[in-house]
């Protein structure tokens, strides 16, 4: 129990000036209701069983975890207040905030955060997040406010992986049932499927002088239009994806009462080509296709005008964010595009066919790289289908170009080594370069930011050369509410709490 | 008419049956599967996955899944959503109740608007009051259900403030919320409903008002109004009630557009939703509920015919 520990990070709460808020928060005036308009319902009311951005958004009020983000996407302190990496990445130990009151008012300790994680990784909870816990080995309680996690390989991303309603520490008491019960600032109420699930603001929440609300209450409402006509209409606080086709006219001159938050890059756009069949086996018929592509155009035709062309996934503000990294293919070259068919030997052009998820934003971006394509006489069929179609298809690596978008992951181990290593299930391309492998392994292994910084850096600049995964940009996040949520911010993914921000913020003023 | 009744509750049975074994197929003929779309978040090695389908119970033939589904359905079990993990016979009933009340609103306004109209036209036939219903129902019949209802959520709800957006209320907890927020709704459904009803009605009416009888009962000097709502507007509504029959079974499965589009908590949904996410028991629960609906909403209309049209026999 002497080994010693390469200390990371001791972050205490002070420093990121929850004093200053707590004082403002008691000369803020209290209660009203908030209305939020969501993208969907909740699937389930049980906090370990439930899954998706916008079941997340909701229980992230309501649970907390480990770890939370901030306002740049930050790994920062949540139920635990500091944490330690050990220097071969395979321990992690967290040390717990004391006097944290579940919404039973039961005192939050180290055995709770035990039992959390191992009921959502027991088979017969049957977690959707199951997959994700498989790379814990053990659980070690140190005392009533330290939890040590004993990891099979290292990771030294491992504590960013279980931010917000990724892993909510719940009491064990309330296992398996449908009322969640966890340290929020807000308690459960009610949940009327596909009506409205209620939140009340919780008294003995930590962080004193929050939340300043006394109810919110979650609406879903599917679509994005008539979201924002609900919030133009006053049946609605805050919405959360707004049309990109209302943002011109909303970001220029915003309707009296509104206030649009247009910001950051919750989303980035890909293009991914299969490297195992067909003519993208050669390198040089996947840059022929990434010098034909204009990325601004692509961007601006999928959102208004309002997603930036970029060569990597993290968006600017981002501290994954590589600012010197030169973008080849950021316009297009079509005499170099023709020339590297030439070639490689298809100077005609040939015939492939696209996997293309039936979202609007999808089917843009594909019908646009079609035209694209058209001009170096590559002929682009668009096989346009259902998720669970398009999901189906990524895993049996039949497609030759599957282009989409994915959501903001607060470390860059996820999603260099999850969609490119050599044999993991998501690298769909079928994607191998041992090259790329050793560094996103040693990025894995790798406990110092600025040096795993500079191994993705690395990777990033492999992934460029090979271009099987053509990064195109980011979209931003589209958000707005109403002139009387006041103190209200969002993350940089749009998230409505996070460490230092977000709902539990915001007041009403009347 | 015990014995036709009979007669149709065998068929019924049958072509539930039928439909049950028609939904089973189809539903696990489309590409992908509950787990791809159920654990699209992580990360699934293959014995993470075949652990998920053992669990599901997917890794079992086809033919043996549908015996052991079928048994449970006949002992009343729907099963568990895979999505909700919930009893699939408390998700749609806690479905029903807007289900049924949204389709009989729209119902409601489809028949104000349209047996009046129809009857109008027919009567005033090829003069300017025809000629005005007859393009408003072919105007209510293109207009698309997304956009009538947009476009009367802005009027309504943004520029008058009058009523709600979208949501829902139940009538016996909250009267007037449940009204005013089912108004906009009815109307956008009832509309295109009303000008199929009221072109229906038109024709009908036309019909039954060339034919002797009434000739006969005009020359007897019977009043007007008494040979077109005595005589002619009964035998002229039996097809038209076959059509409400048909449009209120279709309502009641098939809402989904105005159900996105004013936040409504019904079946349509609900099995669109079940489709995308392949939750196979959800889907086939739901599909052999709208077939009870139409059979029982069907056996319904052909009963009440009797009572329309004293003539017709249910033999």
């Amino acid at each position: 129990m002497t080994k010693n520990f390469l200390y990371l990070s001791l972050i205490a709460i002070g420093f990121f000036g929850s004093t200053s808020c707590t004082d403002q928060a008691h000369q803020d005036p209290h209660g009203g209701t908030l209305v939020l308009g969501m993208m969907a319902d909740i699937q389930r009311a049980d906090p370990h069983r439930q899954t998706g951005n916008p079941s997340n958004q909701v229980f992230s009020l309501i649970t907390e975890s480990l770890v939370e983000l901030d306002a740049q996407g930050r790994v920062s302190p949540g139920i635990a207040e500091s944490w330690q990496v050990s220097e071969d990445a395979r321990e992690h130990t967290f040390f717990l905030r004391k006097e944290v009151l579940f919404h039973n008012l039961r005192e939050l300790v180290a055995d709770d955060v035990k039992q959390s994680y191992q009921h959502m990784q027991d088979p017969a909870t049957r977690s959707p997040k199951r997959a994700d816990f498989a790379m814990i080995d053990r659980i070690e309680v140190i005392d009533r406010y330290t939890v040590k996690f004993y990891l099979k390989e290292p990771n030294a991303g491992f504590g960013a992986t279980y931010f917000g309603g990724n892993a909510p520490i719940i009491p064990p008491e309330t296992f398996d049932t449908d009322h969640p019960v966890g340290t929020g600032p807000f308690q459960f109420v009610e949940w009327k499927p596909r009506q409205y699930l209620k939140v009340r603001r919780f008294d003995g929440y930590w962080n004193d002088g929050l939340p300043k609300v006394e109810e919110i209450i979650f609406r879903p409402v599917v679509d994005d239009t008539v979201r924002y006509t609900g919030l133009l209409a006053g049946d609605l606080d805050f919405v959360f994806s707004l049309p990109f086709a209302q943002l011109p006219v909303l970001s220029s001159s915003p309707p009296s009462g509104i206030v649009p938050s247009i910001k950051g890059g919750s989303r980035w756009f890909f293009l991914n080509l299969h490297t195992q069949r067909g003519p993208f086996k050669d390198v040089r018929v996947r840059r022929a296709i990434a010098h034909a592509l204009d990325k601004s155009v692509i961007m601006d035709g999928v959102s208004w005008g309002y997603a930036e062309a970029e060569a990597q996934p993290y968006p600017p503000g981002s501290q994954w964010y590589f600012s010197d990294v030169e973008d080849l293919y950021l316009e297009s070259d079509l005499e170099q595009a023709r020339s590297l068919l030439q070639q490689a030997g298809h100077p005609e052009g040939f015939e492939l066919t696209a996997i293309v998820r039936n979202e609007t934003l999808i089917m843009d971006l594909a019908m646009l790289v079609q035209s694209q394509l058209a001009k170096i006489g590559i002929e682009v069929k668009l096989e346009v289908m259902d998720r669970a179609s398009h999901l189906a298809r990524q895993r049996q690596h039949d497609f030759d170009l599957n282009p989409g978008h994915m959501g903001f992951f607060p470390d860059p181990g996820e999603i260099f080594y999850r969609l490119n290593h050599t044999g993991v299930p998501d690298n769909w391309g079928l994607y191998s370069n041992p090259e790329f492998d050793e560094l996103v392994e040693q990025g894995r292994r790798t406990v110092d930011f600025a040096r795993r910084k500079e191994l993705y850096r690395q990777a990033l600049g492999i992934l460029n050369q090979e271009v099987h995964f053509i990064y195109l940009g980011h979209l931003p996040v589209a958000q707005a509410w109403r002139s009387r949520v006041q103190g209200l911010e969002t993350n940089i993914r749009g998230d409505i709490a996070f460490h230092g921000g977000g709902m539990a913020y915001a007041w009403i003023e009347e | 008419m015990k014995k036709y009744v009979l007669r149709r509750l065998v068929i019924s049975v049958l072509v539930l049956l039928l439909v049950s074994v028609m939904v089973f197929s189809l539903i696990h003929l489309i590409p992908g599967d509950p787990i791809d779309y159920l654990f699209a978040d992580e990360t699934l090695t293959p014995e993470i996955r075949a652990q998920y389908q053992r669990d599901l119970g997917l890794d079992q033939p086809l033919l043996v899944q549908y015996g052991s589904w079928m048994g449970r359905v006949v002992r009343g079990d729907l099963g568990m959503s895979l999505q909700m993990g919930r009893p699939i016979l408390n998700l749609i009933a806690e479905r029903v109740p807007a289900t049924l009340l949204l389709a009989l609103a729209a119902t409601l306004v489809a028949v104000v608007i349209a047996i009046p109209a129809g009857i109008i036209a027919a009567i005033k036939r090829h003069t300017s009051y025809d000629y005005l219903f007859m393009s408003s129902a072919l105007f209510g019949l293109s207009i698309p259900h997304f956009w009538l209802g947009i476009l009367l959520i802005l009027f309504f709800s943004v520029f008058l403030d009058l009523l709600p957006s979208s949501g829902y209320r139940p009538l016996w907890s909250d009267p007037i919320g449940s009204l005013e927020h089912l108004i906009l709704p009815a109307i956008t459904l009832g509309t295109s409903m009303a000008a199929v009803v009221a072109r229906m009605t038109r024709s009908e009416m036309l019909e039954e008002i060339g034919k002797e009888y009434v000739r006969t009962a005009r020359a007897k000097g019977m009043p007007e109004r008494r040979v077109i709502f005595r005589h002619v507007l009964k035998n002229a509504l039996v097809p038209t009630l076959t059509i409400l029959g048909i449009q209120f079974g279709r309502l009641m499965g098939g809402m989904v557009v105005v159900e996105y589009v004013f936040a409504w908590p019904g079946l349509g949904s609900l099995v669109v939703d079940a489709v995308y996410s392949r939750d196979y028991p959800m889907v086939q629960a739901l599909v052999l509920t709208f077939a009870v609906f139409a059979v029982t909403i069907n056996m319904g209309v052909d009963i009440l015919y009797r009572y329309v049209n004293p003539r017709i026999t249910l033999e």
